[in-house]
């Protein structure tokens, strides 16, 4: 045998290019793995998730700071009850005359802003301006958590939506520190999430399990003013295409090229 | 077999041998789905995107509630979702669990307490001059809260449903008293719902001698 060098690396090349073809791409279409439960919702053997691919946007100018949608979520995906662990909340802004800025998230607004003690502070103040921001996952179109995730449990779905495989993560909070949103945190020992895990990254999923079968989130379905919209960019009558179309928008920290797919209406530039 | 020929086998067998470890190992360690759609386990999105439901749609409320939803489907409050008040409606509808009922006070002023950093255009009271220690919903009714304001057409409960308290008074808003107040401190002496002298409609139901004045003014002389 007479084995030339660069017909043994050829060799070698084919044989890393077939374990490397194990792990392609195959099939697009969202296959039904579990087999042995029926489906909660027959809609969802006909989604096709090549066919949508999602996008949010938020009107700062409607939002009455009720919470309602935070303690939605937390109902809707099992999100521990504490404010400091939690998919989404509500920031107050306030702007004095002078432009100084104060901003907080007492209960991250889940119990609304109504109680005496979370108002204390601004007395006296000559206050120009004040608004609220619900803030969750922008879903980024780069996304830096699944960048930095060093056991490939983070990800982006075909329609946009960034989920953690909570049997993968191992916990070590990478995600949550890349994440320049803080829209991350750990599960905390004691809490499962809806998935039955404990002590791993848990985030917001625009609620996939109703988007796919056609319900919008339970944050936009609890918001009682419209502040919150969902919609599908692949869908020209969808309504956050309607903003697009007609409102001056902007996303959250653009100058670090995440490209967020949450569009926010009248923000302050003081809005980080 | 030559001399240079022998150590290239021995490599070659060292590879295959090694590739087949690293597939034996990678066969065990890498789950069956990885890389189905991409660098990640792609059974994961089914498991994310067949978990259950707790919110319903406001629409299923109709099925059971036809009268309540018209009242509030005809309502400033039609953009607050049933469940919005009554908490997640899905275990209600599926199991017969029973959903709460608010203590609406609490829940009525998480939206409706003046704010400054809320819009201003949003109907906004101040509770304790608005309302002292009153209830709230002895004056408006949560679903459909607008005083005087028209109630729907058919509320009628049909059969199969449960029977629901709704606002089927007249609507000229906050009549004016046309008789003295001496002497008729306790309205409900001659004003019941249903009842008395001169009967209040359904709309009345709850609200106490002590708010009358709160919405009826005496007719000037
Ligand atoms: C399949 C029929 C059905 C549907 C659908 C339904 N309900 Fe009911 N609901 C009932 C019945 C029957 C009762 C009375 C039983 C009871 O008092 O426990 C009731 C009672 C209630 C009560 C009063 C509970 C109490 O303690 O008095 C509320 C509030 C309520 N429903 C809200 C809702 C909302 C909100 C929805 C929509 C998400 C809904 N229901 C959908 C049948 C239904
Ligand atoms: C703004 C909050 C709010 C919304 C929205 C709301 N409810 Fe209620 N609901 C209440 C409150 C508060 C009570 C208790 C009324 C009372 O104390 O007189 C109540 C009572 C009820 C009751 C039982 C008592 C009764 O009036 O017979 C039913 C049934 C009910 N709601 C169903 C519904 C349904 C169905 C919807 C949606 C179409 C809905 N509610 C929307 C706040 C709300
Ligand atoms: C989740 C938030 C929310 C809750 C809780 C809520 N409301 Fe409302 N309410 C609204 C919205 C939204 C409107 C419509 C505002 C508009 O038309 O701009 C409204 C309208 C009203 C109006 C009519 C105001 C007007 O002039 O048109 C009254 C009165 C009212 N609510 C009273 C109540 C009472 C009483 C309760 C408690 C039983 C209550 N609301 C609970 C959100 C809420
Ligand atoms: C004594 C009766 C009474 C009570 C109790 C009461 N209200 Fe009212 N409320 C009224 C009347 C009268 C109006 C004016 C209605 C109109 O113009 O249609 C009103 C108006 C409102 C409005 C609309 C304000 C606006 O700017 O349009 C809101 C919101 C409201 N009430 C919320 C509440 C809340 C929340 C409570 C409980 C803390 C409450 N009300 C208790 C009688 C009452
Ligand atoms: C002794 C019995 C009596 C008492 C007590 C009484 N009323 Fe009357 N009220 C009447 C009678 C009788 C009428 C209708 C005759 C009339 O127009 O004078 C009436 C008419 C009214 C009307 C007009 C109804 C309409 O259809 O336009 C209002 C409003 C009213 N009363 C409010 C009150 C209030 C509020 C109180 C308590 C402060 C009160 N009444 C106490 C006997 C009473
Ligand atoms: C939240 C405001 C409000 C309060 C409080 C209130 N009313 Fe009324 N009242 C109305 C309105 C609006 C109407 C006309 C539409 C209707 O009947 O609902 C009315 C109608 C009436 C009428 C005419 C008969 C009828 O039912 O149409 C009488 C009498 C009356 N009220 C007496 C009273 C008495 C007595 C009280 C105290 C127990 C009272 N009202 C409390 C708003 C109020």
């Amino acid at each position: 045998m007479n084995l030339s060098r660069r017909q043994f690396l050829k060799g070698g090349a084919a044989t890393l290019g077939g374990v490397a073809l194990l792990s392609s791409p195959m099939a697009y279409a969202l296959r039904n793995s579990t087999k042995t439960e029926a489906p909660p919702e027959t809609k969802l053997e006909q989604y096709d998730w090549e066919k949508h691919y999602y996008a949010f946007a938020v009107d700062t100018t409607k939002c009455i700071g009720c919470g309602k949608c935070v303690v939605a979520c937390k109902l809707e995906n099992k999100v521990p009850p504490d404010p400091e662990h939690t998919r989404t909340w509500v920031e107050r802004y306030v702007i004095t005359e002078e432009q100084e800025i104060f901003v907080d998230s007492p209960e991250a607004g889940m119990e609304g802003f109504v109680q005496p003690q979370m108002n204390l502070k601004y007395q006296g103040l000559a206050i120009s301006e004040s608004f609220f921001v619900p803030k969750l996952c922008n879903q980024c179109e780069k996304p830096p958590c699944v960048q930095v995730c060093p056991v490939a449990a983070t990800y982006a779905t075909k329609d946009g939506v960034i989920l953690v495989d909570q049997k993968r993560c191992i916990g070590c909070r990478y995600c949550i520190q890349a994440c320049p949103y803080g829209a991350r945190y750990l599960v905390p020992d004691g809490d499962v999430t809806p998935n039955g895990y404990s002590r791993v990254a848990d985030k917001c999923t625009w609620c996939y399990h109703r988007v796919v079968k056609g319900h919008p989130p339970a944050c936009v379905e609890a918001c009682p003013v419209g502040a919150r919209v969902f919609g599908d960019m692949r869908d020209p009558q969808s309504p956050v295409r309607e903003i697009l179309r007609h409102s001056r928008v902007y996303t959250l920290k653009p100058s670090l090229g995440t490209k967020p797919k949450v569009f926010y209406i009248g923000l302050h530039f003081g809005v980080v | 077999m030559s001399k240079d020929t022998r150590h290239l086998v021995r490599a070659g067998a060292l590879l295959v041998v090694g590739v087949v470890v690293f597939l034996l190992i990678r066969q065990v360690l890498v789950p069956r789905s990885f890389g189905e759609y991409g660098y990640y386990r792609g059974e994961n999105v089914q498991e994310w995107a067949s978990l259950p439901l707790t919110f319903s749609d406001t629409s299923s409320c109709n099925q059971c509630h036809a009268p309540v939803y018209a009242q509030w489907h005809s309502s400033p409050h039609v953009a607050v979702s049933c469940e919005n008040c009554h908490g997640p409606g899905i275990a209600h509808i599926e199991t017969g669990a029973k959903l709460t009922i608010p203590e609406a006070r609490e829940l009525c002023l998480v939206c409706h307490e003046r704010l400054f950093s809320r819009p201003a255009n949003f109907p906004q009271v101040e509770s304790v001059a608005h309302a002292g220690d009153v209830e709230c919903t002895a004056c408006h009714s949560p679903h459909s809260p607008a005083i005087g304001g028209t109630p729907p057409a058919s509320q009628t409960p049909t059969a199969g449903q449960t029977p629901i308290a709704t606002d089927t008074g007249p609507t000229s808003a906050f009549p004016l008293i046309p008789h003295p107040l001496e002497g008729r401190a306790t309205c409900s002496l001659c004003h019941r719902v249903e009842a008395g002298l001169v009967p209040l409609s359904q709309s009345h139901a709850g609200r106490t001698d002590d708010i009358c004045l709160a919405c009826h003014q005496q007719r000037k002389p």
